[in-house]
C-alpha cells in the first residue's frame, strides 16, 4: 500500500512508515525519550530527502509531545518558569538553526552536518548514559550511599538569578537559557526534540529534581518543535504534513505498547539499554562518514 | 494500478491508431510522419507509484523512427566527496542548469547504424549527445566525470534511460514505443520528439506534449506548502497538536 508524499515528492509504503513510527513510539513509551534521533536517520535511510526528514520529524515530535505534556501538567510536574526560560533560549536557537540549515543546504554540506551532529551528540550522550547506568548498577551491588540532591557549580552563580520554585532552585537564568538555545539549534538541524541532551543537562548541570525534568522538557520540546516546524515550512518548504501524521499514528500506538513494558525493567537497566541503542546508531553514522563511499559523486537539486 | 493504466493506454492507443491509419491512407505518397502520445496529462494522486505512456504513429515509405522524450529542466548540482579530516565530505561541485528531469530514447534500430553522428548530436539523441551546460565549475573538477556522475545518478533514479528502448513496427506503417515513469517523476511539461530518418537523412519531425502534474489533495498540499509557506507551517502545527492530543485521549481511559 503505497502513498505519495506531496512535499517529499516520493511514494512510500504506508505500512513501512507506520511500522517505523510504531517502533519509535514503543521506544519512547519505554524510555521516555522522543526517539527523533532514531527516526530522522531511518527516514533518510528509506530515501526521504534529509531536509524533508528533519522538518517533518519536528512536526511529528510537536504532535507526539502534546499528550505527554498534558499528562505531566495535570500531575503538576511542569516547572513553567523554567520552561519559559528554556523556551526563550529555544526560540532563538531554532531560528539560528533553521538559518544555519539553509546555509548548509546551499553549500552542499547539510547531509554531512546532520551526520556529524548526530555522531557528536549521540556519541557523547550515549557514553555518559552508559557510564552513569553502569555506575548505578555497580553502586547498587555495593550498597553505597546516595549522592546529594544537587551540587552548586559555577554555572549557577552567573547573574540574573531567578527562583524556580517547582525545581527548588535559585540559580542564574542564563544557564537554562543557554541549554534551551543549544537544544533549539539541534531541533532545527537534526529534527530531534533534544530530550536526550536536555534531560541529562537539566539533571546534572542545573540540578533539577527528576520529577519535574520530563514534564518541563516536554514543555520546551513541544514549543520548540512547533517553532521549528513553522520556520522550516516558511524558509525551506520542507514540512510534509502527510508524512508527519502517518508517523504520528504509528507512534501513538507504539507508545501505548511501550509504556506497558516499562514496569518490567529497572531504571538503570532501561538507561543502559537506551545508551546501547544510541551508541549503535552513532557508530553506524560514524562508519558511513569515514568509510569510502561506493560512489563519491552525489546529485542534489539546486536550492531555490 | 499500473496495469489498469496501461490497459487504458492500450485502448486509447488502438482507437487513435485506427484514426491515424485512415488519415495515412488518404495521404499516401510523400514521406511523412504522424505521431501522438496515448496521454497528454498524467495525474499524480495519492496512490501514484509510477506510470507509463505509449507513443504511437504512422510513417509512409521507408525510414527509421527515433523518439526522444524529455522532461522539464531540473537544475542540479553534482558533488564529489573528498576525504577531509578523515571524513568523506562534499568538496567539489559542478552545477548543471539545464539537465532535463527525465530523458529517454527509443529507436527502431541501434543508433549508430541509423544516422550519422552529426545528426544525432544536433538533435541530442542518445546519452552521449545530451547537452549539459555546466556552470559554477570548480577548477579541480574533471567535467567529464561529473557529467558521467549526473547521468549515473539520474539513471539510478530511473529518470534517465541509457539503454535505447525499442520502437516497434506493427506493420510497415504503424509503430509504437512505451516509456515508463517512476514514482519520483518530476512534474511539468514533457516533450516527445519523433524523428523519421531515412538513409541517414532526417526526413520528418513531429512533437507531442505531455504534462505530468499533481492533482487533488496532493496538488493542493504542495501548492499550499509552496505558495503560503508560513500559513502552511502554522496549520501543520495546529493539525499536529490536535492529532497528538486526540491520539493521547484515545488511550487515556485504559
Amino acid at each position: 500500500m503505497d502513498i505519495y508524499l506531496p512535499v517529499a515528492e516520493m511514494s512510500v509504503n504506508v505500512l513501512v512508515l507506520l511500522g517505523m513510527g510504531g517502533v519509535i513510539g514503543f521506544l519512547s513509551g519505554l524510555f521516555g525519550v522522543g526517539g527523533g534521533f532514531l527516526l530522522t536517520p531511518l527516514l533518510i535511510f528509506i530515501g526521504v530527502p534529509p531536509p524533508v526528514a528533519v522538518a517533518s520529524q519536528a512536526n511529528q515530535i510537536a504532535a507526539a509531545s502534546v499528550s505527554g505534556l498534558l499528562a505531566h501538567w495535570r500531575r503538576g510536574n511542569v516547572d513553567f518558569r523554567m520552561g519559559w526560560v528554556l523556551l526563550a533560549g529555544g526560540a532563538l536557537g531554532s531560528s539560528v538553526g533553521v538559518w544555519l540549515f539553509r546555509v548548509l543546504r546551499e553549500i552542499g554540506q547539510i547531509d554531512a552536518a546532520i551526520s556529524i551532529s548526530y555522531v557528536v551528540f549521540l556519541g557523547s550522550v550515549g557514553l555518559l548514559m552508559a557510564v552513569e547506568s553502569a555506575n548505578t548498577i555497580l553502586r547498587r551491588r555495593r550498597g553505597a550511599p546516595r549522592r546529594k540532591l544537587h551540587q552548586h557549580i559555577w554555572l549557577h552563580r552567573l547573574p540574573l538569578k531567578l527562583r524556580f520554585r517547582r525545581s527548588k532552585l535559585y540559580i542564574s537564568a542564563i544557564s537554562p537559557a543557554l541549554i534551551g538555545l543549544l537544544v533549539g539549534v539541534l531541533a532545527a538541524v537534526m529534527g530531534v526534540g533534544g530530550g536526550f541532551v536536555m534531560v541529562p543537562a537539566m539533571i546534572y548541570l542545573l540540578g533539577m529534581p527528576t520529577s519535574v525534568v520530563i514534564g518541563t522538557s516536554l514543555f520546551q520540546i513541544m514549543f520548540v518543535t512547533a517553532i521549528v516546524t513553522v520556520l522550516h515550512a516558511a524558509t525551506n518548504q520542507t514540512v510534509d504534513m502527510v508524512l508527519a501524521l502517518i508517523l504520528l499514528a504509528g507512534a501513538v500506538i507504539g507508545a501505548q505498547l511501550g509504556s506497558r513494558y516499562v514496569a518490567v525493567l529497572r531504571g538503570e537497566q532501561l538507561r543502559g539499554l537506551l545508551a546501547l541503542m544510541v551508541l549503535v546508531v552513532c557508530a553506524k553514522l560514524a562508519f558511513d562518514l569515514v568509510v569510502m563511499p561506493d560512489d563519491p559523486y552525489s546529485l542534489t537539486p539546486v536550492v531555490q | 494500478m499500473t496495469g489498469g493504466a496501461a490497459g487504458r493506454h492500450g485502448v486509447a492507443g488502438i482507437a487513435a491508431l485506427a484514426a491515424l491509419v485512415a488519415l495515412a491512407a488518404g495521404r499516401a505518397g510523400a514521406d511523412y510522419l504522424v505521431a501522438d502520445l496515448s496521454d497528454h496529462r498524467i495525474a499524480i494522486t495519492s496512490g501514484f507509484t509510477g506510470s507509463e505512456v505509449l507513443l504511437f504513429g504512422t510513417r509512409s515509405g521507408r525510414g527509421d523512427v527515433v523518439v526522444v522524450l524529455r522532461g522539464p529542466k531540473a537544475p542540479s548540482v553534482v558533488w564529489r566527496k573528498l576525504r577531509t579530516l578523515g571524513m568523506w565530505l562534499n568538496r567539489v561541485q559542478v552545477r548543471f542548469d539545464d539537465a532535463p528531469g527525465y530523458y529517454a530514447v527509443a529507436a527502431s534500430r541501434p543508433l549508430d547504424r541509423l544516422a550519422p553522428a552529426k545528426l544525432l548530436e544536433d538533435n541530442e539523441i542518445g546519452f552521449a549527445n545530451l547537452r549539459l551546460a555546466a556552470s559554477r565549475v570548480d577548477p579541480r573538477a574533471n567535467l567529464a566525470d561529473f557529467r558521467e556522475a549526473l547521468l549515473r545518478s539520474m539513471e539510478r533514479a530511473r529518470l534517465y534511460r541509457a539503454a535505447i528502448s525499442e520502437v516497434v513496427f506493427i506493420d510497415d506503417i504503424l509503430f509504437r514505443a512505451t516509456f515508463a515513469f517512476p514514482a519520483n517523476v518530476p512534474t511539468g511539461l514533457y516533450n516527445a520528439h519523433v524523428y523519421l530518418i531515412d538513409d541517414g537523412v532526417l526526413v520528418s519531425k513531429r512533437t507531442a506534449e505531455l504534462e505530468i502534474s499533481k492533482t487533488g489533495f496532493e496538488a493542493a498540499m504542495f501548492r499550499f506548502a509552496n505558495h503560503q509557506p508560513l500559513a502552511y507551517g502554522l496549520v501543520a502545527v495546529l493539525v499536529a497538536v490536535v492529532a497528538g492530543w486526540s491520539g493521547g485521549m484515545m488511550f487515556r481511559g485504559r
